[in-house]
């Protein structure tokens, strides 16, 4: 079976997805379950970082988790329903 | 029940009822869509907004301009007003078109999200066009080039859209309908050309066209509330 290349929007909920499992998680373990190239990754957390579907806190010891932000849930529940649109309307 | 000769003796309400209607749906759709865009930030769900957006300020001028000339009995403010609603009308009606068509296609030109999709080079292209479109009806005097512009357009929008169609394999879903939209917009624009070029505007033919319109609209309409429902 040939795998299809996943679209961003399957990537971004492939993450949040991850990181809703988990309640927290640290990166390297979110790296591992969103099946990306580190650099990808990097590039997507920090996109999601940065546009509030995702909650990063740092430890006094320096070490870094991850939680999901009310955005990020509202995303999720709204997935199907974008995905939908998109192949409705041929988008 | 309303009947067709009701409808044609009272033409010019129902002119600015049907072109009111029109905008309303398009800024329905707007709103509606607005969640959807706002967490996806997807690319195609936001030319197909900006295709409503523009098609709701199209209609909302000419309703506007409508009301204004009935109410002064037909008095127009001056030329340049006159002139710069034509243009502005026959601009975000091809600029709606365009945004439509790209919202099917624009994954074949651009890799990355690019950052506005009301200012970027490749809508500078749609702009220039629709201005001179615009620009040009209002030199010759009539509206054949939007009509033109939009027949060609939905004829390849209607092309890609079978070609999306053939390629999915749950066929049961909305992209069906769809295809069919694009293509009664196109044959919805041919008879507009017939009708403004041949017919002169007889108001037969306008009704009907604006019928077709208002069924168009509620069409889309129909979808978005079928498609965006949750289950």
């Amino acid at each position: 079976m040939i795998n299809k290349k996943r679209e961003r929007l399957d990537v971004i909920k492939d993450i949040l997805d991850a990181v809703r499992e988990s309640r927290i998680i640290k990166p390297t373990r979110l790296l591992y379950a969103s099946n990306l190239s580190p650099q990808m990754f990097k590039d997507y957390v920090d996109e999601l970082l940065k546009k509030g579907f995702l909650n990063l806190k740092v430890d006094d010891d320096g070490k870094k988790s991850i939680s999901l932000a009310k955005k990020g849930n509202d995303f999720l529940q709204e997935y199907k329903t974008i995905q939908n649109f998109i192949d409705n309307f041929g988008l | 029940m309303l009947s067709y000769s009701w409808l044609i003796e009272n033409h010019e309400l129902m002119k600015l009822l049907f072109t009111l209607n029109v905008a309303i749906i398009s800024f329905i759709i707007v709103f509606k869509t607005h969640k959807m865009y706002h967490l996806s930030e997807h690319e195609g769900i936001r030319y197909f907004r900006n295709a409503f957006l523009c098609y709701g300020l199209a209609f909302l001028l000419r309703y506007l301009v409508s009301v204004q000339y009935d109410l002064t009995y037909g008095h127009i403010v001056s030329d340049s007003f006159f002139m710069g609603f034509r243009i502005a009308f026959e601009f975000f009606m091809v600029m709606a078109s365009f945004f439509l068509f790209y919202s099917l296609l624009f994954k074949r030109f651009t890799t990355k999200n690019s950052h506005s999709s009301l200012f970027n080079a490749r809508i500078f292209i749609f702009y220039a066009l629709a201005l001179i479109i615009g620009i040009l009806d209002f030199i010759l005097g009539n509206y054949s080039m939007m009509f033109f512009s939009q027949i060609i357009i939905f004829s390849f929008a209607g092309g890609v859209a079978f070609e999306k169609y053939g390629q999915v394999q749950k066929k049961s879903g909305f992209l069906g309908l769809y295809l069919w939209i694009i293509l009664l917009i196109m044959i919805t624009r041919i008879l507009n050309f017939i009708v403004s070029y041949f017919l002169v505007w007889n108001k037969y033919g306008v009704i009907g066209i604006y019928l077709l319109d208002a069924i168009i609209f509620l069409l889309f309409l129909y979808g978005i509330i079928k498609v965006t429902r949750r289950s």
